[in-house]
C-alpha cells in the first residue's frame, strides 16, 4: 500500500488504478488520469529546472481549462504551493496577488500574459511558464525560453521529461507543508490569502468523497470557479475516487437551459453548487424537459436557499438526495444537513446541521459558555484537520481567526473562530443566524463591504461612500453603493462603475450606485447604513427575480 | 432598437470593463460582458423595453450572441411567424 500524504499522490494513485478514466472534461476537451499525470510531470520537471525551491509560491493565472489542472498538479509535484487567481479579474488584481504571495513562478497562457505583463514587473517572479495547449501536447517540441520583462524568462514546458525520476529528492514536501493559498475578500481592500496544507486539503477530499459516496463511475460537476477553495474539495475528492470532474464552459454556464442540457448529456451524478445558480436553472432551465435520472446528489451552500425554490428543485429531481453544507475557505466544511421534506410554506431556515466525520464544531455564547439547548445563540468554532494554517503574511489577522480552543484553553491546539452566529434546533442541528461583521454573500461569493468601500474611496472624486447589502430573493444580496462626491465634482455613475470594474472581481462591483448630496448620519457621526438600506428596500428595489 | 440595446449593455452590463466599444456584431458571450446574472438582467430590460416575454427555451446562445442576434430575435417575437431560434 502506497502512502498518500501529499495532494499529488492522489493523482499518481488514480493514474495507476484508473489510467483510462476521464479525469477532467470541459466541453469537447477531455483528459485521462494517465495523461494528466504525464503532463503534470513535464511541468514539474520544468519548474525544477527553472530553480523552484520547496515551498515556492506558483501563481496560476489560467482560464477554466485542463491546463489549470496541469498547472496545479505540476506545481505540487515539484514541491511548490499553487496560488490560483481569477482569470476574469482585472490584471491589477493578479499583480496584487503575485506581489503579496511573493510568488516565484507565474503559470499562465500567452493571451493572459499580454494583459498582465504590465503588472508583474516589480515582483519576486523568477520565471513565467506558458501552459497554452497543455492538454494537446503529445509529441516533444523544443523547449522555448526568451528573456523578457527585464530579465524574467518565459518558458514553455513542452518537451520536458514526463517522468519524475530526475526530480531532486529535496523538493519532497510533507503533509504539514502549505499546498495552496486561496485568496478571498479582505475588509481593508487587499485580498487575503488562506493557506491550506496538504493535510488540510486531503481532509476536505476525504470528506467530499465520503459524503457523496464517490466511485470511479461518478461524474462530478464542478461549477465553482477554480480560484475558489470550494472547487478544491470537489476536484481532489473526485481524484481520490477516480471519478470524472465535469467543468461547465463559461458560454454554456450562463444559459440555464444549456447548462441543464449539459448536466443531462454528461450524465452528471453529483452536483455541488450555490443556490443562486440552482435557482436560475429552476426558473429558466426547463428542467422538466431533461432526463436527470443520473443525478443522485445535489449539494448547496454558501447562501440561503429560499424554500419555495428548493422544494421546486426537489420535486423536479426526485431521485436525488439534497445536502445543505456550511463551509468557509478558512475552516473547510463545518457542518452538513441532509434535506428530507421541505414544506414550501415554511418560514424557518434550512439548518446547517451537524459536523461531518473528523470535524468537531461547537458554539460559544457571549459568556464563553458552550451552547447546548435549542434556542441558545453563540459564535461557531471549528476544530479538525480541514482548518487553515493561517492567512499568508498576516499574523495579526491569523491570530484573530485561529485561536486557542475557548473550551480547552489548557491546550495549544488552534481552532477557527468563524464569525458565524448560530443557534440550535430541537434535533440538535445548528441553524445559521448571520455574521458579526461586514462580510456578506452575493451569488455565493464573499464580499467584504469594506473592500468595496476602500476601492471606491480610491477614486479622487469620492467624498463619502457607504456600500450596503440589499436582500435579493435569487442572489442573496445585491451590493449597492451610496456616494457623495467632492465639491465641484462632475463625475458620473458610469465613471465610478468603471473605476470599480477595473479593480474588483465582477461580483463585488456594485449593482447600482446612487449619488447623493450627502449621506445620512447616526447620532455618533457614522454613516447610517441601516436607514440607507430601509430607503432602498422601500423603493421596491429589494426584490425577487 | 440597436442603439438602445447597445447603450444599455455598455452602461449597465459591461460597466466600463471593456476598453473597446461594443459593436453590433461584437460577441457578447464573453466573460467581461455577459455572465449568468447580467444575462438575466438584460432579459428583464428587453422584456420591459420591447414588450416581449422571453421563454426559457429561447434563452440560448444563438439569440444573444451579438446585438444583431438580439434584434433578430426580438423582431421574430414581435412580428410575424417565429423565426427566432428555439433550442
Amino acid at each position: 500500500m502506497t502512502a498518500v500524504f501529499l495532494l499529488h499522490h492522489l493523482l499518481q494513485e488514480a493514474a495507476q488504478r484508473y489510467p483510462d478514466n476521464e479525469a477532467v472534461v470541459l466541453g469537447e476537451e477531455r483528459v485521462t488520469y494517465r495523461t494528466l499525470d504525464q503532463l503534470s510531470n513535464g511541468l514539474a520537471n520544468t519548474l525544477s529546472d527553472q530553480g523552484l525551491q520547496k515551498g515556492d509560491r506558483v501563481v496560476l493565472y489560467v482560464p477554466k481549462s485542463i491546463a489549470f489542472f496541469v498547472g496545479m498538479y505540476g506545481a505540487l509535484k515539484s514541491g511548490g504551493c499553487y496560488v490560483p487567481v481569477n482569470p476574469d479579474a482585472p490584471p491589477v488584481r493578479c499583480g496584487q496577488i503575485v506581489r503579496d504571495s511573493r510568488a516565484a513562478f507565474l503559470l499562465t497562457t500567452s493571451g493572459l500574459l499580454e494583459n498582465v505583463r504590465a503588472e508583474i514587473g516589480e515582483s519576486d517572479l523568477r520565471s513565467v511558464v506558458l501552459l497554452d495547449d497543455a492538454a494537446h501536447t503529445t509529441q516533444p517540441l523544443k523547449n522555448g525560453g526568451e528573456p523578457i520583462l527585464g530579465g524574467l524568462s518565459v518558458v514553455s514546458f513542452r518537451g520536458a521529461p514526463q517522468d519524475l525520476t530526475s526530480l531532486p529528492n529535496n523538493l519532497q514536501a510533507i503533509e504539514n507543508d502549505t499546498a495552496c493559498i486561496y485568496y478571498t475578500s479582505g475588509s481593508t481592500g487587499i485580498p487575503k490569502g488562506v493557506m491550506r496544507s496538504h493535510r488540510n486539503v486531503l481532509a476536505s477530499a476525504e470528506f467530499s468523497a465520503d459524503c457523496s459516496d464517490l466511485t470511479q463511475s461518478d461524474r462530478v460537476a464542478c461549477p465553482h470557479p477554480l480560484h475558489f477553495a470550494a472547487s478544491s474539495f470537489t476536484i481532489f475528492g473526485a481524484c481520490m475516487a477516480g471519478s470524472t470532474v465535469v467543468l461547465f464552459p463559461d458560454k454554456i454556464a450562463m444559459f440555464p437551459s444549456q447548462l441543464a442540457k449539459l448536466i443531462e448529456s454528461e450524465r452528471v451524478s453529483v452536483l455541488d453548487s450555490v443556490p443562486s445558480a440552482l435557482i436560475l436553472m429552476i426558473l429558466y432551465g426547463s428542467l422538466e424537459a431533461r432526463d436527470l435520472s443520473h443525478l443522485r446528489k445535489v449539494g448547496f451552500g454558501g447562501e440561503a436557499f429560499p424554500v419555495k425554490h428548493l422544494s421546486r428543485l426537489m420535486a423536479l429531481i426526485p431521485n436525488s438526495r439534497f445536502l445543505h453544507g456550511h463551509a468557509s475557505t478558512e475552516a473547510g466544511t463545518t457542518s452538513v444537513y441532509w434535506v428530507k421534506n421541505v414544506d414550501p410554506n415554511q418560514t424557518s431556515p434550512i439548518p446547517i446541521g451537524k459536523a461531518p466525520k473528523n470535524v468537531e464544531i461547537f458554539a460559544v455564547d457571549s459568556d464563553g459558555r458552550k451552547i447546548e439547548k435549542p434556542g441558545e445563540k453563540g459564535e461557531l468554532y471549528v476544530r479538525g484537520p480541514m482548518i487553515m494554517q493561517g492567512y499568508w503574511g498576516d499574523p495579526e489577522r491569523t491570530a484573530r481567526s485561529l485561536v486557542k480552543n475557548p473550551l480547552r484553553p489548557d491546550l495549544e491546539e488552534r481552532v477557527v473562530r468563524t464569525g458565524d452566529m448560530v443557534t440550535l434546533d430541537q434535533e440538535g442541528n445548528y441553524v445559521y443566524l448571520g455574521r458579526e461583521d461586514d462580510m456578506v454573500k452575493s451569488r455565493g461569493n464573499r464580499v467584504e463591504l469594506g473592500e468595496v468601500e476602500a476601492t471606491m474611496y480610491a477614486h479622487p472624486a469620492v467624498k463619502e461612500v457607504a456600500v450596503v447589502p440589499i436582500p435579493d430573493d435569487v442572489i442573496g444580496n445585491r451590493i449597492v453603493a451610496f456616494v457623495s462626491l467632492m465639491d465641484g465634482s462632475s463625475v458620473k455613475r458610469e465613471d465610478l462603475l468603471a473605476h470599480c470594474a477595473q479593480r474588483l472581481p465582477r461580483y463585488m462591483v456594485p449593482s447600482s450606485i446612487e449619488l447623493r448630496d450627502s449621506l445620512p448620519k447616526n447620532p455618533n457621526g457614522k454613516i447610517d447604513k441601516v436607514s440607507l438600506i430601509k430607503e432602498e428596500v422601500a423603493r421596491g428595489k429589494g426584490t425577487t427575480l | 432598437m440597436k442603439p438602445v440595446i447597445r447603450e444599455y449593455i455598455t452602461k449597465e452590463i459591461a460597466s466600463g470593463r471593456r476598453s473597446t466599444p461594443i459593436d453590433y456584431d461584437t460577441s457578447l458571450l464573453v466573460q467581461d460582458i455577459l455572465d449568468s446574472l447580467s444575462l438575466v438582467k438584460l432579459v428583464m430590460f428587453l422584456e420591459s423595453n420591447f414588450s416581449i416575454a422571453v421563454r426559457p427555451e429561447e434563452l440560448v446562445p444563438e439569440n444573444f450572441s451579438t446585438i444583431n442576434a438580439i434584434c433578430a430575435y426580438i423582431m421574430s417575437k414581435k412580428g410575424t411567424p417565429n423565426t427566432g431560434k428555439l433550442s
